[in-house]
């Protein structure tokens, strides 16, 4: 129990009917105010238990005087006419007094009616609680009179006068007719309203009655209360036996004086007397469960509320009213605001002091408690039952059928069917590129999608002249718009230059057949040519190309240029094509398309075209784009056509770009719509199914997709990557993204496997690893422990390097004493940080390891390596050790010292990361740390060189690429990063050497073979697998140079200087851009076999050049002219100071460094290749440096690379690298 | 499935049960009872086995009990007439009570988990009128209590963690309080939608109460499923469910349905997803509804005893 609150009032009360409770009170007929004050007052009080704050003593809502003190007062049901009901008191006065509680409340004149039937006091009154307007009230002498309390005229009487009064009164709660009343007399009268005649007296012992309560359930039960103190009972009544009550509940010590029957549970029954004792019971089975705080004088009405039995009121003749609540399960949290009502009163205190809650409901109350209808005495019981429901059946078969599409891989058939079913054109259309894209030729795919057709275009671009002379049918062709001024092409055209093998032929076969016409004004050479050809004619002959090209191009005539262009290098055919393209500008828009395609610059394309033709754009980009730019371009074609409102092509463009993100986003959208749309169709089916479905589609769209968009690809990475971290759930986490069909996840798969099956010993190994790690790796250890804290590098040799080598040579190998070393590489590939070398390729490797390896410096390397001999590879070692004698710095022996120089020689990873993935899936996993990988992409980390030449597998942009990326990439991207990141960077090898020497110098044969044995790869395997399949991956791209061209020579080759191997390596770029133009880098003109193994198209020039002159032994300064005294003075100086300053560890850098400058000086010696502008340039560079002005130095750097391509030899990268030096070195 | 009901005829239970409670991956079932007693069941398959039976706490008929989401461990709550909010946890095969609350003064009458997403929330509703909620953090329990409806609090129900109209669930990160929100159901017929806020640190009313029942509302139940709107069923003595909905674009607005019972109801409950209500009525009968596109809501299915 807790007291909630308080009213200070001797008064009869009634609850109101309702949720929220209002008590409302008469001053109680015989009460004694503690002043006297024989004021009468109705009153109303809210009990505002919504709010806490309010104290437990409440202040009356509304007051107001009434005629005469009541015995009795009853609220009444609403209704329409009185909405929140009557309220009637029984007066002492005889008068029954109507108030409408509305007006009451809202403080207006409530009184309905005052009525005076009765000729005593009334001393009880109630509603009918199934006739709200019907109103007993029964009192003195007997009088009983029912009224209707709309009309209170006319009440009609009940019995006969009587002795005795009639004190209480009750309605049969079931049957409306049924009222009961009892009184001093002794007797109970049941009344029967049909008949208005008693029909039932019970007799009550002859005691007084003074409450009576019917079963609330059983309609022939009730109640009496005697108020005798004599025989204080309570009896319950069974009327089908009125001869004696059923029960007797003795309890009270004198008079009961109220009872209240809780009408929502049978099972409890209030009752208070005399004895100033509330007690609760269960009158069912006489069981006294307990009473309410004892008040200080009788309490002589007591209510259960209606709304909320929780709760109940009592009065006493105290001066109070109690409400409280029949639970305390907290007593000693309940208020106890009594106590402070007066402190100083030790009577008053006891009073007034509530006691604690004495009982406890052996059940809770049926209000609480769900019903349940249960026979007497059979025990309750619940029977559990489990049942299900499909929501929706659609949807769980459309999931399952879903993911064994998935499963099994089967995309075609789903996109195939979502196509027929799709109902919207952007749904359909969507799904169409999927599956193309699904298909194993996309781009080609795409473009027949777009209505483009390759093959047809083909047969008529070869009958096509040329390129720059578009015939006639070519412009009528339907796809060129008339107005069209940008990016807009033939489709022709865009075939042709479309297809890299068509291209290429075209350009030879132009050669070709050209050729055979040049014969004839060779033989007629001394015949009559005008100055001018025999210019040309005397420049061919001496096989300056460039000069003959330069004079055709002062001529304008552009086909005898392009002509004699294809004859030399890539670059002069890209210069004419610029110089053409320029000289057309304005002229068709083909020509600039075109001019764009050659440029490679398709971001104008992607940008600038127009959107109504986006269709062609997007061809354009299928064709020609170089697919790590591919993405990008669908991409930015996308943004614009999503701009331009149309969502489903732009969602195209984005599904071709694989850009999910993109494309998702407009998923969403349409998902949106979708629903709204299907919603609005009203189908009568439900809300959620239309959602669930919607929801489901998308679902499978994404999923789709992503298979497609080599996501897979990437998850599989990534799971390498984090398993090679020794993060195996995680990685097994990215593994179970992918279906379980996914091949090339076996591998992984497996590996993770059988490492957690191992979970146990790892999980102390990596908690080991670092105790482990510093003692193994004595080298290095602050500079190495450092980086460990960086999860990529570290974690994966403990973990992962020695666990595949094992696989290795069993299943791959088969003993090749090669396979260990590759191995163990791998795993030192993350360390290398190939990356925090170049600043360029690290991009490709992704960030997060470049910064990893920055602090590290190169010193990691040496403790990977460290276990290749521990493992027990003897081999290995030896071969590391081989590379020593052809890089310079490598000559220390001793497998620390080499692992050092090899940390040194970033590319070593790259070489290793190939052949892993080549090899055997076993081996695999250890390439995982690359992220830079999808198939192609391996190329880009190889260095900045190679990296334009590898990705871009068509002939026709490589040939346009390479030129202009050639110089660029060494120069410029490296730098910056390298300057900025740390400090070590500047005496990065340049990628290209560093990457190339480690790497032949294992195996013999691959050293021999340089940058340019990608063909040996491909016939020695058998004699030399492993160090041939590094060299096959990175070259590959190269044209077939044939194995001949390998042999040692190569070193040799160009540069006399036998230390030059390295810096002939270092000349990829060139080289690089001579083999992409395929056919003519095979014949290698001037070079014996040396010179061609050093890249053909590069030593066009020199060799052909050089051989008039005398050449002065390397070495030899006397001879460089004036004007490029100063700058060769300048360098050396500076690049002295660099070596002496430069780290121990950087030595084999500045080495090479000076070695390629070297090659300049001796270049300049021999006034041979270099430029007097370019000297001068140099010189500038020089100036720049002395002044250590270093931007400007890289700016004229990158300049000269750029523009003075064909001069740039190896030596650019030792000047680009002693800038760098130079810069870092204080 | 739908084809067999399982049935657990002899639960073991000495009295009535109120709360049959499956876990988060069905695969076992906490009973309560007036017995005091709670009970856990495996389900395998078609059967099912008695695996725990915990006894001798609770001083009063156990209302309800509730699974915690997973991923804060095997949890359970169980909540009674004698007011006490207890909760279980098993670890290693056994089950101890690890946690008691006993500050309401009377019956707590329903309990439930928020979304796991706002943290490890309990929320309980007791008849004394207040509205406790748990939190269970660092390891150790922390509790608001405030007052929610005076004549006693019969339900309460937590509002999913992402809000209405966003397929992507705008993820609270972690340590926010993410969208703590419940609606409360009282024996004064209202019902009332709390927000945690965060400047008092404790929940305030959202908006004025829900009205419209004529009697006490025995049940809320939000609707977990993120659809276009927010779905709340109330469930009430004056024998109706009312579905009450708000729109993602007029967040405060809640309308309502009245769905007509023949008997006063007790219990709602949405599926987990797909937006099936259940409601059951002292007639002994479970009725399924489900809103078609008219909005209207249509019986699709009855399950008598």
């Amino acid at each position: 129990m807790v007291r909630l609150r308080e009213i200070p009032r001797t008064a009869a009360f009634a609850w109101s009917p309702g949720a929220n409770p209002l008590l409302v009170t008469g001053t109680r007929s015989g009460a004694v105010d503690a002043d006297f004050s024989d004021e009468t007052k109705l009153e109303l009080w809210d009990l505002n238990l919504n709010s806490q704050e309010q104290g437990v003593e409440l202040q009356p809502l509304v007051s107001i005087a009434a005629e005469s003190r009541f015995y009795d007062i009853a609220w009444g049901q609403p209704s329409d006419e009185h909405p929140r009901g009557i309220i009637a008191g029984a007066m002492e006065n005889g008068s029954l007094d109507l108030w409408d509680a509305e007006k009451l409340i809202a403080g207006e004149d409530a009184l309905i009616s005052r009525t005076t039937k009765h000729t005593g006091p009334i001393k009880a009154l109630q509603f009918n609680p199934l006739r709200p307007q019907v109103l007993a009230t029964a009192g003195a002498k007997g009088e009983l009179f029912v009224w209707d309390v709309n009309d209170t005229s006319a009440p009609f009487r009940l019995g006969a006068a009587a002795a005795h009064d009639i004190d209480c009164l009750a309605w049969n709660p079931k049957v409306a007719n049924i009222l009961a009343t009892g009184g001093a007399g002794g007797f109970v009268t049941v009344w029967d309203l049909k008949t208005k005649k008693a029909s039932l007296t019970l007799n009550n012992h002859r005691k007084a009655v003074s409450a009576i309560a019917w079963d609330p359930e059983n309609s022939t039960k009730l109640l009496t209360g005697t108020s005798d103190d004599t025989a204080p009972v309570i009896l319950l009544w069974n009327l089908r036996n009125s001869q004696a009550p059923e029960k007797t509940l003795q309890g009270h010590d004198q008079g009961v004086l109220s009872l209240s029957w809780c009408q929502q549970d049978s099972g409890l029954l209030l009752s208070c007397g005399k004895d100033n004792r509330t007690l609760i019971w269960n009158p069912q089975t006489g069981e006294r469960y307990g009473e309410f705080p004892e008040a200080t004088n009788w309490t002589f009405y007591t209510r259960f509320n209606p709304h909320n039995p929780n709760l109940s009121a009592t009065a006493s003749f105290d001066g109070k009213i109690a409400i409280q609540t029949l639970q305390n399960t907290n007593p000693s949290a309940a208020p106890a605001a009594q106590n402070n009502l007066s402190d100083d009163d030790f009577f008053s205190k006891a009073a007034s002091q509530p006691q604690a809650a004495s009982f406890s409901l052996p059940r809770a109350p049926a209000w609480i408690e769900r019903p349940v209808e249960t026979a007497p005495g059979q025990k309750r019981s619940s029977k559990l039952q489990i049942s299900s429901f499909s929501i929706d059946s659609d949807i769980g078969s459309a999931t399952e059928k879903f993911e064994q599409a998935i499963q099994s891989g089967d995309i075609a058939s789903i996109c195939e069917e979502h196509i027929e079913n799709a109902k919207t054109d952007e749904e359909k259309a969507e799904w169409q590129v999927m599956q193309t894209l699904s298909e194993s030729d996309g781009r080609t795919k795409i473009i027949e999608r777009l209505g483009f057709t390759k093959d047809e275009p083909v047969e008529e671009a070869k009958d096509a002249e040329t390129p720059k002379s578009p015939e006639p049918k070519q412009e009528d062709s339907a796809t060129l718009k008339p107005n069209g001024g940008e990016g807009k092409k033939h489709r022709r055209v865009v075939s042709m230059w479309g297809d890299g093998d068509d291209g290429e032929d075209f350009l030879s076969d132009i050669a070709a057949t050209k050729g055979a016409k040049t014969d004839n004004p060779f033989n007629l050479l001394s015949v009559g040519n005008t100055h001018l050809e025999d210019q040309i004619t005397k420049a061919l002959i001496l096989g300056k190309f460039e000069k003959a090209v330069e004079i055709c191009l002062k001529e304008e005539r552009w086909s005898d240029a392009f002509l004699i262009a294809n004859c030399g290098s890539k670059e002069l055919v890209e210069k004419v094509q610029t110089a053409y393209l320029q000289q057309k500008r304005g002229s068709p828009s083909y020509l600039r398309l075109i001019s764009s395609v050659v440029a490679k610059n398709l971001w104008d394309i992607a940008y600038n075209a127009d959107l109504a033709d986006w269709k062609e754009t997007l061809v354009t980009l299928c064709t020609y784009a170089d697919p790590s730019e591919f993405p990008d371009l669908c991409e930015a074609l996308g943004d614009r056509i999503f701009e331009s409102g149309n969502r489903k092509d732009a969602s195209f463009c984005y599904l071709i770009g694989s850009k999910l993100e993109k494309v998702v986003g407009i998923w969403v959208d349409e998902l949106q719509e979708t629903e709204q749309a299907a919603l609005k169709e009203e189908t009568g089916d439900s809300t959620f199914s239309v959602h669930a479905k919607s929801l489901q589609q998308f679902i499978e769209k994404v999923s789709i997709f992503r298979h497609l968009a080599a996501l897979y690809d990437k998850y599989l990475e990534y799971a390498d990557i984090a398993a090679a971290h020794g993060q195996l759930s995680v990685a097994q986490k990215y593994l179970d993204l992918l279906p379980t069909s996914y091949p090339p996840a076996e591998t992984a798969r497996n590996r993770v496997r059988l490492a957690t099956q191992k979970a146990g010993t790892q999980a102390a190994a990596r908690q080991a690893t670092p105790a482990a790690r510093t003692t193994s790796r004595t080298a290095a250890p602050v500079g190495y422990q450092q980086p460990s804290l960086v999860p990529a590098p570290v974690n994966p040799s403990p973990l992962n390097p020695y666990a595949p080598p094992a696989p290795a040579p069993v299943s791959a190998t088969s003993g090749n004493p090669y396979a260990p070393p590759i191995a163990p590489a791998p795993a030192t590939t993350p360390q290398y940080g190939a990356p925090s070398t170049y600043g360029a390729p690290s991009s490709t490797y992704g960030a997060p390891q470049n910064q990893g390896y920055a602090p590290s410096g190169y010193t990691p390397p040496t403790q990977n390596y460290a276990p290749t001999p521990v493992t027990g590879y003897g081999v290995p070692a030896q071969n590391f050790g081989q590379p020593s004698p052809l890089g310079g710095p490598p000559k220390s022996t001793g497998p620390p010292v080499q692992l050092k120089r090899d940390g040194v020689w970033n590319d070593v990873p790259m070489v290793t990361k190939a052949p892993p993935r080549r090899n055997t899936p076993s081996v695999a996993p250890m390439t995982s740390p690359f992220p830079g990988q999808p198939g192609i992409a391996s190329p880009p980390p190889t260095g900045g060189p190679f990296q334009q030449g590898a990705p871009t597998p068509p002939p026709p942009p490589k040939g346009s690429a390479p030129p202009r990326n050639v110089g660029a990439p060494p120069t410029g991207p490296p730098r910056p990063s390298s300057v900025s990141s740390n400090a070590t960077n500047p005496y990065a090898p340049p990628p290209p050497a560093a990457g190339l020497q480690p790497t032949y110098g294992a195996p013999p044969a691959p050293r021999t073979a340089s940058p340019y044995n990608p063909p040996p790869s491909a016939t020695a395997p058998p004699t030399n697998r492993y160090a041939p399949a590094p060299a096959t991956q990175q070259y590959t791209q190269g044209p077939p140079s044939g194995p001949g061209i390998a042999p040692p020579p190569a070193s040799g080759a160009y540069t006399p200087a036998p230390p030059s191997a390295s810096q002939q390596y270092a000349a990829p770029p060139p080289p690089r851009a001579g083999f992409s133009a395929p056919p003519p880098a095979s014949r290698p003109p001037g070079g014996g076999p040396p010179p061609s193994a050093g890249g053909p198209p590069q030593q066009h020039a020199p060799p052909t050049a050089a051989p008039p002159k005398a050449r002065y032994p390397p070495g030899d300064r006397s001879n460089i002219p004036e004007h490029a005294k100063e700058l060769v003075e300048i360098l050396s100086r500076d690049m002295q100071r660099v070596a002496s300053k430069a780290p121990a560890s950087f030595a084999p850098q500045v080495k090479d460094t000076q070695k390629r400058l070297n090659i300049l000086f001796d270049h300049l010696n021999n006034e041979e290749l270099i430029k007097t502008e370019t000297i001068d340039q140099l010189a500038q560079l020089a100036g720049a440096l002395a002044e250590k002005n270093y931007d400007i130095a890289s700016k004229i750097q990158v300049e000269i690379s750029k523009e003075k391509t064909e001069e740039c030899g190896n030596w650019m990268v030792g000047v680009k690298r002693l800038i760098s030096m130079s810069k870092a070195t204080p | 499935m739908t084809a067999g009901a399982q049935v657990i005829a002899n639960s073991g239970h000495d009295d009535m049960i109120h709360d049959a409670v499956l876990d988060y991956y069905g695969r076992r079932l906490a009973t309560c009872s007036s017995d005091r007693t709670i009970k856990i069941f495996e389900i395998e398959g078609e059967s099912q086995r008695l695996i725990e039976t915990l006894k001798g706490t609770h001083d009063g008929a156990v209302w309800c009990v509730a699974w915690a989401h997973p991923k804060y461990g095997n949890i359970l709550a169980s909540a009674g007439y004698d007011g006490k909010v207890l909760i279980w946890r098993e670890q290693a095969g056994s089950w101890q009570r690890i946690f008691d609350f006993a500050l309401h003064k009377a019956s707590v009458n329903i309990v439930s988990w928020s979304p796991h997403e706002a943290g490890c929330l309990l929320a309980c509703a007791s008849s004394d009128g207040n509205v406790s909620v748990l939190e269970f953090k660092d390891n150790s329990w922390e509790h608001k209590i405030f007052h929610a409806h005076g004549l006693g609090v019969n339900s309460v129900s937590w509002a999913p963690a992402t809000t209405p109209g966003s397929i992507v669930s705008s993820n609270p990160g972690p340590g926010s309080t993410g969208n703590r929100r419940f609606v409360t159901g009282g024996s004064d017929n209202l019902l009332k939608i709390w927000t945690f806020d965060p400047a008092t640190n404790g929940y305030k009313l959202e908006r004025e109460p829900l009205t419209g029942h004529t009697d006490w509302v025995r049940d809320v139940a939000w609707s977990s499923t993120v659809l276009q709107k927010s779905y709340i069923a109330s469930a009430s003595q004056d024998k109706t469910v009312r579905i009450w909905t708000s729109d993602a674009a007029n967040p405060g607005e809640w309308k309502c349905k009245v769905l007509n019972f023949d008997a006063a109801v007790w219990r709602v409950s949405w599926s987990l997803s797909g937006n099936v209500l259940a409601a059951s009525s002292d007639n002994n009968k479970v009725t399924l509804w489900k809103e078609n596109l008219k909005g209207e809501w249509e019986n699709v299915k009855t399950i008598e005893e």
